[in-house]
């Protein structure tokens, strides 16, 4: 996977209060974080963890307390012309208007972004063609299955061409064949230069997705990195060996004897590589259905970084 | 900045044309709320009123003021509780022309498309109570003044909507207040009622317009000036309390939630 360097987005030591209930709330408390031209970068957290403050903040809805964001190197607090290089889609419907077809809504805004007419209207035929909405171009929004209706708030958030797209949760409610369709554009999209920073709690498509993931807890960034580095930290260092068949007393003896232990027709090797050898050997020659090293998602890392106490104690 | 208008235009057209049972309710609507207020007034003078011909084409001059004032508050006022009801709001905070010019380019945008709707109810009117008005090219100039006004009161609304979220009950109450504002005759309450009259909104354009086309007087430049710096001035104050909220929704970070 190849990517190229160019910053698209960088945000530094973001900090943002609210008032609620006459109470100061730290929402978000020092985020700092970077996005290349082609990355997929996963911001995940629970409900409340800051993530939609921090988009916010990121697309100049939000002025920061503190902290800095820059998007091609403007603030989009300051530049308008900043806004023009980021695209937003908002969880749920909120992204299109109802009672506007698919055709109009592109073009509306396509020129609320920048763009002119002709050039709006250009991008809506390219667009409806590329998400394959074209023969929906004349249906009103709200007539639209809520796949296509997400499928179009994508490609409004992608009118005027953005470098930077913030999507958020942009598979919530979707059928698996919408979701599916969904995935392989932020790919595609990545794959064209377009730096996304997507927010799910569906921890399997960000596993699916992302370049890298990025774990907010409590306003803060409690773990960062690229995904398969990520998983590898969190992954135990534990192999498990599928035999066609349970092992006899005597080849179960042996393996306890080099400290694996076995369930079943399932063994395990809790130590490193080089040991797994031995313990193949002991197993030889019976028929052997899989060995695999065992590897954390990113369910697991999310839970250990954010609730370790949901974990069972053996996991790493 | 064309190019926006030409977008709100087409979005506008586009709504307008999409929805004819609405555009003929609205026509109803006017209208007959129009007949009942003037043959109420009638009824309540008794006959013999000889000065009352001028007051009726007084009122049918303020209503339809009133109709083309209130699509200005509802432009925005309504626009911003609506939008965020539905949650497009946000995408209009993020386009690069910022809230406070997309909703001034929507506002003259729905004018501009609804104007033939406000001119048939303002015919219609005229149709059936069989009165006059006289109407010159200087009545243009003098409209736009108490347009500005009421899109001035629509924006200070509209940022009270950004700031508290829900306020029907206030836009509602707004509209009788624009009633109030244009039918008044300020002009005719002695030196105090004319200080007032120049200084509340719509209401300088108003009194003028009431003079031009009620009883036919021609324009004067010194109380055109005076309507003129009245709906700048309003407008100017309402964009301003809408910047205020504006400023004060993304530092508090009050745009969802609604």
């Amino acid at each position: 996977m190849t990517r190229p360097r160019a910053e698209v987005l960088h945000a530094e030591a973001l900090h943002k209060r609210y008032r609620s209930d006459g109470r100061e709330v730290v929402a978000v408390g020092g985020v700092s974080l970077t996005l290349e031209a082609g990355e997929v970068l996963a911001f995940l957290g629970s409900n409340g963890a800051g993530k939609t403050t921090c988009i916010k903040m990121m697309s100049g809805l939000v002025r920061p307390d503190a902290g800095t964001v820059r998007v091609l190197g403007r603030d989009p607090h300051q530049d308008a012309r900043a806004l023009t290089q980021v695209g937003v889609v908002l969880e749920g419907t909120r992204n299109l208007y109802w009672r506007l077809t698919s055709q109009e809504n592109l073009e509306y805004f396509g020129v609320l972004r920048g763009l002119s007419g002709r050039q709006a209207r250009r991008r809506a035929t390219v667009l409806l063609e590329r998400f394959r909405l074209s023969d929906r171009a004349r249906t009103q929004a709200q007539e639209l299955s809520r796949g296509m209706q997400q499928k179009l708030s994508i490609a409004v958030g992608l009118v005027h061409e953005p470098r930077l797209l913030l999507l958020d949760e942009p598979t919530l409610g979707l059928d698996v064949e919408a979701a599916e369709e969904v995935k392989v554009l932020v790919r595609e999209l990545a794959s064209e230069g377009c730096a996304v920073l997507l927010t799910t709690h569906q921890l399997d498509v960000a596993q699916e997705l992302a370049h890298r993931v990025c774990i907010l807890h409590g306003g803060r960034v409690v773990a960062e990195g690229e995904t398969q580095a990520l998983l590898a930290r969190f992954s135990a260092q534990r192999y498990v060996i599928q035999l066609e068949e349970p092992p006899s007393h005597a080849r179960l003896q042996s393996l306890q004897s080099l400290g694996a232990s076995a369930q079943g027709g399932e063994v395990t090797w809790p130590g490193p590589a080089e040991g797994l050898y031995g313990v193949l050997q002991a197993l030889a020659p019976l028929p052997l259905l899989r060995v695999e090293r065992d590897r954390a998602d990113l369910t697991e890392v999310f839970l250990k970084v954010t609730r370790p106490e949901a974990l069972p104690p053996e996991r790493g | 900045m064309h190019g926006l208008f030409l977008a709100e235009l087409r979005r506008s057209w586009a709504l307008f044309r999409r929805y004819p049972g609405e555009v003929v309710t609205m026509l109803v609507s006017l209208v007959l709320v129009f007949l009942m207020l003037f043959w109420g007034v009638r009824y309540v003078a008794g006959p013999g009123s000889g000065a009352l011909g001028d007051r009726l084409d007084g009122l049918i001059v303020g209503y339809f003021l009133w109709s083309v004032a209130t699509l200005g508050l509802n432009g925005v006022g309504w626009a911003v509780q609506g939008e965020a009801a539905m949650g497009t709001l946000e995408q209009l905070f993020l386009s690069p022309f910022g809230p406070a010019r997309v909703f001034l380019t929507r506002v003259a945008a729905d004018l501009v498309v609804q104007l033939g709707v406000l001119l048939t109810v303002l015919g219609s009117i005229l149709l059936i109570t069989g009165r006059t008005l006289a109407l010159s090219p200087g009545v243009v100039p003098v409209m736009v003044t108490v347009v500005l006004a009421a899109w001035g009161l629509g924006f200070a609304l509209g940022g009270l909507a950004l700031r508290l979220k829900r306020i029907p009950s206030l836009l509602q109450l707004s509209q009788y207040g624009l009633l109030f504002l244009v039918t008044t005759p300020w002009e005719d309450w002695g030196d105090t009622g004319r200080w007032v009259g120049a200084v509340a909104p719509l209401a300088p354009g108003a009194a003028l317009l009431r003079g031009m086309m009620a009883r036919g007087e021609p324009l004067e430049l010194a109380d055109f000036v005076i309507a003129t710096l009245n709906g700048l001035a309003w407008l100017g104050l309402g964009l301003f309390l809408f910047h205020l909220a504006e400023r004060h929704v993304r530092r508090g970070g009050g745009l969802a939630g609604y």
